[in-house]
């Protein structure tokens, strides 16, 4: 499973170069200007989401998916190289995210405490996103997979969505917002994100364990 | 007793429009395999089938004496595996290939690696993308050939290279061998490099296996006898196993055991006995 990981890791880096340096600049730049926190964390949230269904989606444009086949890897090791690709990306975006809060609350001296309660969100938001997306593909392979991938957004993950971004604002229901900085609320957003996210990678094993390449 | 590298029985798999029905061989250790047939014959789906990356409908393979339907991730540690198309990512170079492969391989060889490379001329910070056809099928026989594998298994792979690299890559392939315990199961449609190669022939024709054979009991037992329609008939219709009618006469591949005497009979080549068991009349 190393050698899956690592070559994630490498195509990762070599081919998303430009989109991880202006992801990682622009949220640099939020510490300094007011107003784009925000859009940065949906921003960088979804980036994160995206990346492991990009990688399958190289995957079957280079056949490493074929020459995996060959070598000594079962199929649930290819499934799970890419969740947990998916969960270190989610990660990486709550620390990125974290760190730039903190910093810039320490400039500021303004601790939006809140946003914390948004960040559980969007780790939950993110996660569903790959939960949906990535058994689909691991069935029906990446191209079909986005298309049914987008029709089972639109019925699971955008009320999610919507409801976060609804709590987004402050005129929109502050008691709201303050109940979501309930430390309880943010560990259930993300024992239900994990939850659904182990659902689902058990979900993709089994598909892609019927699927012959 | 010899152990047998592969062992196949009763292997069938059905798609809608073709069917891979009822392959048996066995493939000896220290032995080269040649998989012949016309493109569709059902090479690939054997090869997969052995790799298990396609599910078999029916049948058994055995690999070093295990099921290939238990621990095939073990048993792929002692397989070097070579197809017609490599799929490395293309941002990779030699450095993050080396990388990749020591972390899936037990056994990967660094030095190895770095030493065929260097024998392939393959340049060490391109990217795979920027590789050449025959680069990228060079780069498939490094991997192959660096951990330590016990069988290769390679599927057309020297198709697209130019006669020079082929060349090269069947010396390779034979060096391999030297080693009894290492085998080599090929399939390829230079037939010439299979007849270099190979102990063993097997011809697969519309996803039967129609013939399995050692080539020199091949070579001993049949030959090719060029004459006219009115000679042919003289010779024991039982000899016989394939004729074709050319501008000139008659030719058919005959048994030499049972043509009889005084019978002019040709060397025949795996290639012609190929081309006479799949567009010959009986």
């Amino acid at each position: 499973m190393k050698g899956l990981l690592l070559k994630d890791f490498y195509v990762t880096i070599k081919s998303y170069k430009s989109i991880l340096i202006i992801d990682a600049l622009c949220m640099v730049t939020t510490i300094f200007f007011d107003g784009v926190t925000d859009f940065m964390m949906v921003f960088l949230a979804c980036s994160a989401a995206s990346i492991p269904i990009n990688l399958l989606s190289d995957d079957e444009k280079s056949r490493w998916e074929k020459y995996s086949g060959a070598l000594p890897y079962t199929k649930a090791q290819i499934v799970s190289s890419k969740y947990l690709i998916g969960l270190f990306s989610q990660l990486a975006m709550l620390v990125v995210i974290l760190a730039v809060n903190i910093i810039k609350g320490l400039i500021t001296h303004e601790m939006q405490f809140e946003k914390y309660a948004v960040l559980a969100l969007l780790f939950f938001v993110g996660m569903l996103i790959s939960a949906v997306d990535l058994p689909v593909s691991f069935r029906l392979g990446v191209e079909k997979g986005r298309t049914y991938g987008i029709i089972l957004r639109l019925f699971i993950v955008l009320p999610f969505a919507l409801f976060s971004f609804a709590t987004w604002s402050s005129e929109f229901s502050p008691q709201f917002i303050e109940k979501l900085g309930n430390i309880w609320i943010i560990a259930a957003a993300i024992l239900v994100g994990a939850g659904i996210y182990a659902l689902s990678w058990a979900l993709s094993i089994a598909l892609y364990k019927k699927r012959e390449n | 007793m010899t152990q047998n590298a592969i062992e196949i029985k009763n292997l069938s798999k059905k798609f809608k429009g073709f069917e891979l029905s009822d392959i048996s061989f066995n493939l000896p250790s220290g032995c080269i395999m040649g998989l012949v047939g016309e493109n569709g014959a059902g090479k690939t789906t054997t090869i997969k089938l052995i790799l298990g990356m396609l599910n078999k409908d029916s049948g058994s393979v055995k690999i070093f004496g295990n099921d290939n339907s238990q621990n095939l991730e073990q048993i792929k540690q002692e397989i070097g595996v070579v197809t017609d198309t490599i799929g490395i990512p293309k941002c990779l170079a030699l450095k993050q290939i080396d990388a990749v492969m020591r972390g899936t391989f037990k056994n990967w060889d660094s030095e190895k690696f770095y030493s065929l490379a260097k024998k392939f001329s393959l340049p060490e910070k391109k990217q795979f993308g920027a590789f050449s056809r025959g680069m990228k099928m060079k780069l498939g026989i490094a991997i192959a050939l660096s951990h330590n594998a016990k069988l290769l298994i390679l599927d057309e792979p020297t198709s697209g290279l130019d006669p020079v690299v082929r060349d090269e890559v069947v010396d390779m392939l034979i060096d391999f061998t030297r080693d009894e315990n290492c085998s080599i199961l090929i399939s390829s449609h230079i037939i010439s490099d299979l007849e270099k190669l190979c102990d063993y022939i097997a011809f697969l024709h519309k996803g039967k296996l129609i013939l399995c054979e050692e080539k020199d009991v091949l070579l001993a037992r049949y030959g090719i006898v060029r004459c006219t329609a009115e000679q042919l008939k003289t010779i024991d219709e039982s000899a016989i196993r394939y004729k074709k009618e050319t501008p000139y006469g008659v030719e058919a591949m005959v048994c030499r055991n049972k043509a009889g005497a005084g019978i002019n009979i040709s060397p025949i080549s795996i290639e012609e006995l190929f081309l006479f068991t799949v567009k010959g009349e009986k």
